[in-house]
């Protein structure tokens, strides 16, 4: 919810990464936008180390990350802080005792942090990238490419105009590649071995048929701002101040090529650089040179913003406006899908629509709010795109192929919500045998019967020809009158009709009448 | 005169050596007859108490290394030790030596021209001996314990820098020693009339005692008295790596301290051979160690003396300080800062009051949230502690960083830091390896706009005490970029966080050195014979050879550059070019406060850069503490700098210009430059400011000294 714009509020951002835990404490607002970094902290605490070698977190680091979180939790009492927002991104997502560790944490702290998936960080990036680069940069004019280059991760993501076409994450960080040839490769042949690594990985994602062209490469992460930091330093340029730093194909080739691991490591010496951040430039260069490749941009740009500077964006935009920002971004990805898979988008576009009126229509009878809002225009788009595959039970192949899409924007949960939502808009209500479904909280359940009612309801009106713009909705005791204005009648012909009306009765108690 | 002098081969000046003569201008002090009589005896008492500390340290330190093994200091400039012990030794027994001249044939007899006499007991009437041996047995005789050293009882452990008695007797034909400390809980000088005049005749505790020794050895025949004095290696270092608790462990070290290795024997020089050799086995001294005296031991002992009231004609004239005008009026502090914005004070021309009050507003206002502050040495009865705990008590967050390794001051700082922590505050002991050298103070409020932050920066510690005596610039603002980096030096400090990238502060060992070589190289790289650069350094000792290497590149590239140092100074100019040598100059102030401050400027070509803060030049400043430099922006702080730094510079009555290889001008017989003392000038600078502040009348009327800036071209 919006708060008070009479006076500023005092947020918390953390975010727990391979490498350190890091916060910050910021004044946001009245006006939104406006934010003033009060503390920023950043403790290192070898997680990545940890997950990408044994595949969990280890007992010492559960231990020290628990006092970095009650160090964290006092500083936030210390401003004063009225809401936090925590996340943990890929370390800790490949955890194998992450559940362990943020309970620990939760436990000892009262701090509770969420985990970030890939499709979350691009969410990220795309709000920090068009919250940074100037208009002149014409990201909403091209085709670009943002890649963040993590520590166990890359994210990439392709826009085109400024809408997400395409994103997907590559388990192929910095560190999570320095670890895996730990032992295997000597210091002197580490560039060597890296290379044909990191190029398979991008190999597979060419040969997916995504379209990675891009005029505009933005790359992110800690690494990458490193790796500009040296550049400036060692071509006496002094330090960066600006927000956002070019540099073109050619200055980074020169710039790759005199990467050295010896000047890496007294980079960190003498610049006081941590080292495990300095030993990151070295694959961080390699991933930037096959990113380049991929896209065939001139030029790179790189915001000199973090990503819990990003999360303190995102959080402090939220509680002020209450607006989502990217909402646009993932509906136009998930529009892009729903495109892959041949859907009829005329077709979508009326079921969407319909959802929509019938959503906002019914408000005070299902009681849910924006968010389910979103997640059933996500449904409508997608509930066709399991006819792809397979006309027999398509809204089985729909539900998976939603569970196996990286949908930036929601969380895992609310992808779960639009898959279910989707697998039950036809044929049979959810029964006592579907244990996936029955394994679902009770109030999660409640949600994708509400969705799952609207959206049969809403097919069934678009298989009339029926749009929104037609549509007079009224109720009248325990029944919903439907009238599609200047249409023709539509009576409920078949079994299948009237299986989707005694479905929306089932979960409301309300009898549809379609005049 | 300075163009003639040859180019030296020594690159550097060692560390060491130039404290010495550091000293020796404190020495000097005691001898100028500019000075109130009591003044130079106060430098008297001064020059002792540095060496003491110069032994305990450092003359400790080299005889804890191999004395034939070369040290490395910087590049290929090395010593040994055994060669440094020979000159330092041979350097502090002609300064002792001059001290004693100064005190004894100068000191106390002019003092006895005022009525202040320091007698021996022979020059005492019979009335007064008897007075003294009524006062021996009333006062002093209840507490001495002396110790007869035989077979059975071993020689005892001497404490350090305590004054002692040996006494050499005989029994049955067999001589013995015995030992007795001076009781430190009795004045040291006893004053044996009854006049109602200020002043009077003074005797010595030890003399009184040694005359009286006829009770307390019954059926001994004494055959000597005299007195003596330890030095002891009291530097110690805490392997903090490997401990757990560094409060406890500084506990232990420093209960360990009574038993360290002997550095130096202090004896009278009427010493005999037999005893003198005597002592030197039971304390394992070699012969270098010792150091005969030639009139009363621990000189220490006369501020007691100099600080006798009813001599306001001897003393120094008095000097309170000033309210600050930045702070005069009932507003409080919060306001003063936000709508004044930042502003500094000049202790201690002006009070330090305004940092207590800052303090103590912050403890009682509803608003503040938290409050953070690096202590460093603090007084006892710190009314910043007592504020410090008010506000832990009301319920505010409180982080103190006590620094308890700050030398000699750590039982003091240990017992605040456990006051503190009874009271709530989070009490953090300093970083593993790091001492925590910095002033800082941060308080968080939460106004009606939002969280406000307020800083207070220093170059001197949050002590009210030497806030009187040395001279320190405190920097208030409510700047955020600046908060921002306070809070994150705070983060560093407790632990909270890794180090940021700093925004406004140079942080010492992070940043500090990297860009402060950078200033100086950037000056270099934009000076032309046609356009100077200009550096100004005005430190307490600039000893690390790193960055003089690159004044020296600097000096060699047309950059002028003016030191205003106290204390230590490595730089040798004449080691340089003609040219280079030209571009260097050297001040050393010493006058009736202790400079303490540390300023930095750097002209760049027109847009110069000022910064100050708590940080020296020297090696352990810059590597192995955390120190800050804050920049200064604003103009009108900026032309205060500007007039303090020329003030200095331009003082030819206690500025000393260095004249040859760590050799300084002597201002002895610079009277006749008094209108250019610099801690005068400033003084009245302070005084006007602040009437034309508060009682713009009363200014017109005022007396101030007529001072004239020199332009760098009368120079």
């Amino acid at each position: 919810m919006p708060q008070s714009k009479r006076h500023p509020v005092v947020l918390g951002a953390i975010d727990l990464g391979a490498h350190s835990a890091r916060m910050l404490i910021a004044q946001c607002g009245p006006a939104p936008g406006v934010i003033e970094i009060l503390e920023d902290l950043n403790v290192s605490v070898p997680l990545g180390s940890n997950v990408f070698h044994t595949g969990a977190v280890s007992a010492g680091s559960i231990r020290i990350l628990c006092d970095i979180f009650e160090n964290f939790r006092l500083k936030m009492q210390e401003y004063g802080v009225t809401e936090c927002r925590a996340v943990a991104t890929s370390a800790v997502r490949e955890a194998s005792n992450a559940e362990i560790l943020l309970e620990r944490i939760r436990h000892a702290t009262g701090i509770r942090v969420q985990l970030y998936e890939g499709s979350d960080e691009a969410r990220l990036n795309y709000l920090s990238v068009t919250n940074t680069l100037p208009e002149t940069c014409g990201f909403d004019r091209k085709k670009a490419m943002i890649a963040d280059i993590g520590t166990g991760a890359c994210q990439v993501s392709t826009y085109n105009n400024g809408s997400m076409t395409f994103t997907e994450t590559l388990k192929i960080g910095t560190l999570r590649i320095l670890e895996n040839l730990s032992g295997v490769s000597s210091v002197a042949s580490l560039r060597d071995t890296m290379t044909p690594v990191i190029a398979s990985a991008f190999s597979d994602l060419e040969q997916s048929g995504v379209d990675l062209h891009g005029e505009m490469l933005v790359a992110m992460g800690a690494s990458v701002r490193m790796l500009l930091r040296m550049y400036f330093r060692n071509s006496g340029k002094g330090e960066i101040t600006s927000d956002v730093c070019r540099i073109t194909r050619k200055e980074f080739e020169s710039l790759r090529d005199s990467l050295d691991e010896l000047a890496i490591s007294e980079t960190a010496s003498h610049n006081t650089v941590r080292q495990e951040l300095a030993e990151a430039v070295m694959p961080c260069a390699i991933l930037l040179s096959e990113l380049f490749r991929v896209t065939e941009a001139r030029e790179l740009l790189i915001p000199m913003i973090s990503l819990k500077q990003g999360l303190m964006f995102d959080f402090a935009n939220e509680i002020l406006t209450g607006k989502d920002d990217f909402e646009d971004q993932t509906l136009g990805l998930v529009r892009s899908v729903a495109a892959k898979y041949r859907c009829d988008t005329e077709f979508l576009n009326r079921v969407e629509a319909n959802a929509v009126f019938l959503f906002r229509k019914l408000a005070k009878l299902h009681g849910l709010g924006k968010r389910e809002l979103l997640l059933l225009r996500i449904a409508a788009i997608l509930h066709k795109c399991g006819l792809y595959l397979n006309n027999q039970a398509y809204h089985k192949h729909s539900a998976y192929i939603i569970n196996a899409t990286e949908i930036p924007g929601i969380s895992l949960v609310e992808r779960e919500i639009v898959s279910f939502t989707v697998r039950y808009h036809r044929k049979s209500e959810p029964k006592a045998q579907h244990h996936n479904f029955q394994a679902l909280p009770g109030e999660t359940r409640g949600i994708i019967l509400k969705l799952s009612a609207i959206l049969r309801i809403a097919c069934l009106l678009s298989l009339r020809g029926i749009t929104a713009e037609r549509l007079k909705l009224r109720t009248d005791g325990d029944r919903i009158l439907i009238r599609g204005e200047g249409a023709r009648s539509f009576p409920v012909s078949g079994p299948t009709e009237s299986a989707d009306l005694d479905y929306f009765f089932y979960v409301f108690a309300m009898q549809v009448i379609l005049q | 005169m300075r163009k003639n002098t040859p180019r030296s081969e020594e690159r550097f000046i060692s560390r060491d050596v130039s404290w010495l003569e550091f000293n020796a201008r404190v020495l000097e002090e005691a001898k100028d007859p500019g000075n109130p009589l009591l003044e130079q005896l106060k430098f008297i008492s001064i020059f002792s108490s540095n060496l003491d500390e110069f032994f305990m340290v450092r003359v400790a330190g080299l005889y804890r290394q191999d004395p034939h093994q070369p040290q490395e200091i910087y590049g290929e400039y090395t010593y040994r030790p055994e060669e440094l012990l020979k000159k330092l030794n041979k350097r502090i027994r002609e300064l002792v030596g001059s001290q004693y001249r100064t005190l004894n044939a100068k000191i106390l007899p002019a003092l006895r021209t005022h009525g202040i006499y320091v007698a021996n007991w022979e020059e005492l009437s019979k009335d007064l001996q008897h007075t003294a041996k009524n006062l021996f047995a009333r006062e002093i005789l209840p507490v001495l314990t002396p110790i007869g050293i035989d077979p059975s009882h071993p020689f005892p452990l001497i404490p350090n820098l305590e004054l002692e008695l040996l006494i050499r007797m005989k029994r049955n034909g067999k001589e013995q020693f015995a030992v007795m400390q001076v009781p430190s809980n009795v004045p040291r000088f006893l004053r044996l009339d009854d006049s109602e005049q200020p002043g009077g005749i003074f005797l010595a505790s030890e003399e009184l005692i040694a005359h009286n020794l006829e009770g307390l050895f019954r059926g001994y025949e004494i055959l000597e008295c005299t007195p003596f004095r330890i030095t002891r290696d009291m530097d110690f270092s805490i392997d903090e790596e490997s401990i757990a608790d560094l409060l406890t462990e500084m506990q232990i070290a420093l209960q360990s301290r009574p038993k360290r290795s002997v550095v130096r024997l202090e004896v009278a020089g009427s010493i005999s051979d037999v005893s003198g050799k005597w002592l030197m086995k039971m304390l394992d001294v070699s012969r270098s160690q010792v150091i005969r005296i030639n009139g009363l031991l621990n000189l220490k002992a006369m501020f007691q003396l100099a600080a006798l009231p009813g001599f306001t004609h001897l003393a120094a004239q008095p000097m309170p300080p000033l309210a600050s005008v930045a702070c005069e009026d009932a507003k409080s502090m919060f306001t003063r800062i936000r709508e004044k914005g930042s502003f500094i004070t000049h202790l201690p021309y002006e009070s330090f009051d305004p940092v207590v009050r800052l303090l103590e507003e912050a403890a009682e206002d509803p608003d503040v949230l938290a409050i953070k502050q690096t202590l460093y040495r603090v007084s006892k009865n710190s009314p910043v502690i007592a504020a410090l705990e008010k506000a832990a008590r009301n319920g505010k967050q409180v982080t103190v960083l006590f620094e308890i390794k700050a030398r000699f001051d750590e039982e003091n700082n240990m017992r605040g830091a456990m006051e503190l922590a009874e009271a709530g505050a989070h009490v953090v002991y300093g970083i593993a390896n790091l001492k925590v050298h910095c002033k800082a103070l941060l308080i968080v409020r939460k106004e009606a706009a939002g969280i406000r932050r307020y800083v207070h920066l220093s170059t001197g510690n949050y002590n009210e005490r030497t806030a009187r005596q040395y001279t320190d610039i405190g920097y208030f603002s409510a700047d955020n970029q600046l908060a921002q980096d306070v809070a994150s030096l705070f983060n560093v400090i407790t632990g909270f966080s890794d180090p940021p990238q700093w925004g406004q502060l140079l942080v010492a060992p992070y940043t500090m050195l990297e860009r402060l070589l950078f200033l100086i190289d950037r000056e270099a790289r934009i000076a032309t014979r046609n356009n100077p650069g200009h550096i100004i350094l005005k430190v307490n000792s600039l000893i690390d050879y790193e960055v003089i290497e690159h004044l020296y590149h600097a000096a060699e590239n047309n950059v002028k550059i003016e030191i205003i140092v106290r204390g230590i100074c490595g730089i040798n100019p004449y080691a340089l070019s003609p040219r280079g040598r030209d571009n260097i100059r050297i001040v050393s102030i010493l006058d009736r406060f202790l400079e303490h401050s540390r300023i930095y400027y750097f002209a760049n070509n027109g847009a110069p850069e000022y910064f100050m803060g708590s940080a020296d030049i020297m090696p352990r400043n810059l590597r192995r503490r955390i120190e800050t430099l804050f920049p200064v922006v604003n103009p009108e702080i900026r032309a205060e700098l500007d007039f303090i730094l020329r003030t200095q510079l331009a003082d030819r009555r206690k500025g000393r210009r260095m004249t040859g290889e760590n050799l300084f001008s002597s201002t002895i017989m610079q009277k006749k430059y008094e209108s250019t003392r610099s801690q005068y000038v400033l003084y009245d600078y302070y005084r006007m400011r602040y009437l034309r502040f508060n009682d713009p009348e009363r200014m017109k009327k005022s007396r101030l000294t007529v001072f004239k800036l020199k332009t760098e071209k009368d120079q």
